[in-house]
């Protein structure tokens, strides 16, 4: 029966655990079998398939299929088998087992009925995603870790209290288009836009990845941030704040782009250029600039997979990945440099790449809905994607200066799984019926039209124009760009640090007044009261630490005291002697 | 030992490189007098406008993160450390 296939995610899971009962050649061949398993169960997913129990008392469903959720479940399926391909030679048990969780839980979050499995599979993402950070073994890859977490965890209690207070509000978990602007919707909101990398609540994204193994970057640039563009697809699309979100994190992930040395670092914000894409057409809300999301984000998985993969793979030959370091090696790694030029003007979007089929969809639909300053934006977002991307990558890890470098192409798996990714770039720009048929809306978009093809060769073809020209100023130096994570990173030391100093001074000047000069005054102003006041006031004239001298002075009696107190002492004995005696007698 | 694939490490070749892209380039701009041209702004009307603001683009965000790298966000490697 189809309608009773398990979800798609339990495969992974399960297929997770069973991996790791084999080794070698037999584990090669599962890792292979589960993904190729899950695209299957994905086809023959239909809108009454499901996979519901209760938990105590809340019914809840792993399974609700509709054409969006199928979208996102083919090209998780494919990223996932193209991963584990380029993955393949990896030995470590943990690395495999770690990413065979996370696809399975973000095909969990894609097919969720309900917030609570969202929220289930959201946070086991968080987790497994982690180790895949943590598997490079250096100090750096694991405090890096540790605040891709933090952020994480934080960003899933923030999505956890939005959807409680929205059950409190609604008495349902269940997952649709959210309209109210309530305090619920903004926290689920929050909870959604720290997965998707949007600025401010970007920099984990940028400080993590990079610190990956040479394989797990090609897994976390591929699902965190979709399932995330996923879940506003189903539930914000509309929203108008994402459009403007959107556009500022296209132009944001270009500008950090460029001014980055790490090659990982740039893809790393070249994703976050990408998905402001995706984000801007979800905030339009029409049917052409959802589907222009949706395909985007298929397009996008691949093609960036593959420049992480090329990245990868020259981090994997060589162990380095800062431009300073690399250089000149097209002469030895031309399977790898062919794959990346390919993704490189993919995600350019040049006619004939699949990028050119599926951006200009949210560039056109910003047109329809008149959107003009938004339009500009994204057309100087399309430019300095081919300036960082397209042409800034590639050419200082391939060409530039030689640095002597003599590394060849990777293992065979490596270079079999780039091909397959490279041909898929460019099937999907030849002929993209078959990705606009799974669309969840009907597409009526032509993107070769003269007018669009011309347009965006003068845009891509003048942008590298201007690389080259400016190249002077592009030149790479051995630096890091600060982002956000200052905040949490120095930010906060800097405040523990302040906080300290002014707690020190206080302690410090508590010290001074009531443990070294107020026992001090006191005691001499005691014995001595008058030239204790008069030694206070020289003191001030003086600038002289007022309680100086005071406590080692002798006590013996003083003529000065008895002088003025003396007269006033024997006037008060007579008194009370007189006022003894009126009362007695 | 197989001789390496040195090709643009040679000046003439780089030569030959920037001549074959300016051609490229002016073929980019000319091909739009030979299309139907389907006007969507104002600005659409003028002749090899895209190319003008790719180039403008990019200009001004190589010279907007060159100068935000250089006088804020930019720090030595071991800026963290410290």
């Amino acid at each position: 029966m189809i309608s009773n296939l398990p979800a798609p995610a339990i495969v992974f899971i399960i297929g997770a655990l069973i991996s790791l009962l084999f080794k070698n050649k037999l584990k090669q061949i599962i890792l292979l079998l589960i993904p190729a398993l899950g695209f299957y169960l994905v086809w023959n997913l239909t809108g009454d398939s499901s996979f519901a129990f209760s938990l105590s008392g809340l019914e809840l469903n792993m399974l609700k299929v509709d054409k969006l959720s199928k979208v996102f479940g083919y090209i998780f399926c494919i990223a996932s088998f193209g991963s584990f391909l380029f993955a393949l030679h990896v030995k470590e048990n943990l690395e495999h087992f770690s990413a065979l969780i996370y696809v399975g839980s973000a095909l969990g979050v894609v097919f969720a009925g309900d917030f609570i499995s969202l929220y289930i599979f959201w946070e086991f993402m968080a987790f497994s995603s982690v180790m895949l950070i943590l598997a490079r073994k250096t100090k750096k890859a694991s405090d890096a870790g540790f605040r891709y977490l933090l952020i994480h965890v934080v960003g899933g209690l923030v999505l956890l209290a939005g959807i409680l207070l929205q059950y409190s509000n609604t008495g349902s978990f269940a997952i649709t288009h959210i309209t109210s602007k309530t305090i619920s919707s903004y926290l689920i909101l929050i909870g959604f836009l720290i997965n998707a990398a949007v600025p401010p609540l970007s920099a984990w994204m940028s400080d993590a990845y990079p610190e990956s193994t040479a394989t797990g970057g090609v897994f976390l640039s591929a699902f965190t941030t979709k399932t995330a563009v996923y879940v506003l697809l189903r539930t914000f699309y509309g929203w108008d704040i994402l459009i403007y979100l959107g556009a500022a994190m296209t132009i944001y992930g270009i500008i950090f782009a460029i001014m980055e040395n790490d090659a990982r670092r740039i893809l790393a914000y070249s994703i976050m250029n990408q998905v402001g894409f995706m984000i801007v057409g979800i905030g339009i809300g029409t049917q052409m600039s959802m589907n222009g999301a949706a395909a985007h984000a298929f397009a996008h998985i691949i093609y960036k997979g593959l420049l992480w993969m090329s990245a990868g793979s020259v981090l994997y030959m060589t162990g380095k990945t800062k431009c300073t370091d690399l250089g000149g090696l097209y002469k030895t790694m031309p399977v790898t440099l062919v794959c990346c030029c390919i993704a490189a003007a993919a995600i350019s979007a040049f006619p004939l790449t699949s990028g050119f089929t599926t951006k200009t969809m949210i560039l056109q639909s910003s047109i329809n809905q008149h959107f003009t300053i938004i339009y500009i934006i994204l057309e100087i977002a399309s430019a300095g994607v081919f300036l960082h991307a397209g042409v800034k990558f590639p050419y200082f890890v391939f060409f530039a200066k030689d640095k002597g470098l003599r590394a060849s192409d990777p293992k065979k798996n490596m270079q079999i799984a780039m091909i397959f990714f490279a041909v898929l770039c460019i099937a999907i720009g030849v002929y993209p019926k078959p990705l606009y048929n799974i669309l969840p809306y009907a597409v009526d978009y032509n993107a070769y039209t003269g007018d669009h093809v011309v347009s965006m060769l003068q845009l891509l073809l003048f942008s590298g124009l201007a690389f080259f020209v400016f190249l002077g100023l592009l030149k790479r130096t051995e630096t890091i760009t600060l982002d956000t994570d200052w905040f949490y990173r120095k930010g906060v030391r800097l405040i523990v640090n302040s906080v300290t100093y002014v707690i020190s001074k206080i302690a410090y000047a508590f010290d001074f007044v009531f443990i070294k000069s107020l026992p001090a005054i006191l005691a001499k102003f005691t014995q001595k009261p008058l030239s204790a006041i008069a030694g206070f006031f020289a003191g001030i004239i003086k600038k002289e630490p007022f309680y100086s001298g005071y406590a080692a002075e002798s006590s013996g009696p003083e003529w000065l005291t008895i002088i003025a107190v003396g007269p006033v002492v024997l006037v008060s004995v007579i008194i009370l002697m007189i006022l003894a005696g009126v009362l007695v007698f | 030992m197989k001789k390496e694939f040195d090709w643009f490490d040679k000046p003439e070749n780089i030569k030959k490189l920037k001549t074959a892209c300016i051609v490229i380039l002016m073929i980019s701009v000319l091909c739009e007098f030979l299309i139907h041209k389907h006007i969507q702004h104002v600005w659409d009307k003028i002749p090899g406008i895209h190319a003008v603001f790719g180039f403008i683009a990019c200009a001004v965000l190589i010279i907007i993160s060159k100068l935000i790298g250089k006088y804020w966000l930019k720090k030595d490697e071991d800026y963290y450390d410290k």
